[in-house]
């Protein structure tokens, strides 16, 4: 940059520019700060550690490697069929395909691995194989023995997932003790913690015992089709579908019918659900408090209004 | 709120024994530090803003933002970290963003000071020049004012500039010619008694 470039002070300019004095730094300031400083929170932990271009590069390169060198092993699982016998999904490129153009219907039909298809087109979970080669029967199950020994299997595959859960849940609150003592917000104290888990602990029960409750109804159910003579099919063990389930498809055709209706209409039909089933809880508590029009407008659109319509 | 293990504030002391202090949380080394860079940041921010009150709320921004990060500045340590630059960098963001926010907030861009008492004439003639001054610098985008105030103002070296605007000296320098040619331009502006816009 040149010299003539710059602004002198002896110019009109400069001496326009040379006006606008700065005021004195105002009086009690470092007070004001200082008094600033101790009601103020510590700041959050740095989220991006503070590497070096060059070792991100590193980091980088090693990941390209790793990638590199898990997608040769499973493309070697793959060729000698050990994903198949570990129960691992692995979508064709026609899955991959229908799942991008959106010809959901075939490619989730496809995608399964070890046969049968979804049914109603529900799409299944990622972990979702693994369990069903474990559990799910090959063919129909026509005596109370294989029957039995089917509803064991789905326990210890439904413990394992309870398990899981479980540690999750512990995992999560000590997560999120850990991130607030990291900013310096309260944390509880072993006495609150501990009443904490026991309230999860509690609720997770109830809920245990309320999913046992339905369960038990149901295998009552599929024990009553087995002594009539009747097969079970895979189908018919699966949540949502067989004995209790069997209106999935009509379910669905009544979403989407709900969905298809003008917005005043289908709230009005939420309107009217939330209605019913309010009555139907003041028969089972004996009252009868009114719905809000607040409640009612919650879920105009839930599929679950169209459930019990 | 002295604390245990802090550097001994006596004699001269290095930015570096500053941050170290701080990063204890040493009110006294603290108060150097607003001490040794308050007014050029108040400078920096009245400059930049035209108000002093916003000069203050930016200073004081700016050396809590301190207090906040001195110990990473610390934990960074090898080589010593620059505070004055750190400052002045923080306290030049901090008013970049305000004049962004009060831009998309607001159409008034030079703040004029209240003042109910009747004024001599040279007074008068004094905070006319300074208003226009100030209107003058209004004018410039919020980083060719940044480039101005540091430059001009502050008579930083264009690398010093560069380094506290976080831009390359190349970038820094085409910054400053383009303010340059704003300011000249508005100047003439003014004196031909066109209105800054």
């Amino acid at each position: 940059m040149s010299d003539t470039d710059l602004i002198a002070r002896d110019s009109g300019l400069g001496r326009l520019l040379d006006a606008n004095a700065a005021p004195p730094l105002p009086k009690g300031l470092a007070d004001r700060i200082v008094a600033r400083t101790k009601d103020r929170a510590p700041p959050l932990p740095e989220t991006r550690s503070r590497r070096s271009p060059r070792r991100r590069w590193f980091s980088a390169r090693r990941l390209s490697i790793a990638a590199l060198g898990a997608g040769a092993l499973a493309t070697a699982a793959a060729a000698t069929g050990a994903l198949e016998d570990w129960g691992v999904s692995i979508p064709g490129v026609e899955n991959v395909w229908a799942s991008l153009t959106g010809d959901l219907e075939q490619g989730k039909n496809q995608a399964l691995v070890g046969g049968g298809s979804v049914g109603d087109g529900e799409p299944i979970p990622a972990f979702a194989p693994q369990i069903r080669r474990s559990t799910m029967p090959d063919g129909s199950i026509s005596s109370t023995e294989e029957l039995e020994e089917a509803f064991k299997r789905f326990d210890r595959a439904r413990q394992g997932m309870e398990e899981t859960r479980r540690r999750n849940v512990d995992r999560g609150i000590e997560q999120v003790i850990e991130r607030r003592r990291a900013r310096g917000l309260p944390v509880p104290t072993p006495a609150q913690e501990e009443r904490i888990r026991d309230r999860i602990e509690q609720s997770r029960e109830r809920r245990d015992a309320r999913s046992k409750t339905r369960r038990e109804g149901r295998r009552e159910a599929l024990r009553e089709k087995i002594e009539n003579g009747e097969e079970i099919t895979a189908e018919d063990l699966r949540p949502g579908g067989g004995v209790g389930g069997a209106d999935r498809p009509r379910f669905r055709e009544r979403v989407e019918r709900l969905r298809e209706l003008p917005p005043e209409e289908r709230r009005e039909r939420a309107q009217q659900w939330l209605e019913r089933r309010q009555e139907r809880r003041n028969r089972r508590n004996g009252q009868q408090p009114p719905v809000s029009q607040e409640q009612a407008t919650q879920a105009p659109s839930e599929p679950e209004a169209v459930t019990e319509n | 709120m002295t604390a245990i293990g802090a550097p001994s504030l006596e004699g001269p002391i290095s930015e570096a024994e500053l941050v170290a202090g701080i990063a204890v949380r040493d009110e006294a080394a603290f108060r150097i530090a607003i001490e040794q860079h308050g007014k050029l940041l108040h400078r920096i921010a009245y400059r930049m803003m035209g108000e002093p009150h916003e000069a203050e709320d930016i200073v004081q921004e700016t050396m809590l933002r301190l207090w906040d990060h001195a110990p990473r500045l610390e934990a960074r340590g090898n080589p010593a970290p620059k505070l004055a630059a750190w400052l002045k960098r923080v306290c030049i963001n901090l008013a970049i963003d305000r004049l962004r926010v009060m831009k998309r907030n607001s159409d008034v861009e030079v703040p004029e000071r209240a003042d109910a008492t009747p004024l001599a004439d040279a007074q008068m003639q004094t905070i006319e020049e300074s208003t226009a001054a100030r209107a003058l610098i209004a004018q410039l985008p919020q980083n060719q004012r940044a480039a101005i105030v540091l430059t001009y103002y502050e008579e930083m070296s264009n690398s010093d500039a560069a380094e506290a605007m976080e831009m390359k000296i190349k970038a820094f320098e085409s910054l400053l010619h383009r303010a340059r040619i704003a300011l000249r331009k508005g100047y003439a502006d003014q004196q031909s008694g066109g209105e800054v816009v």
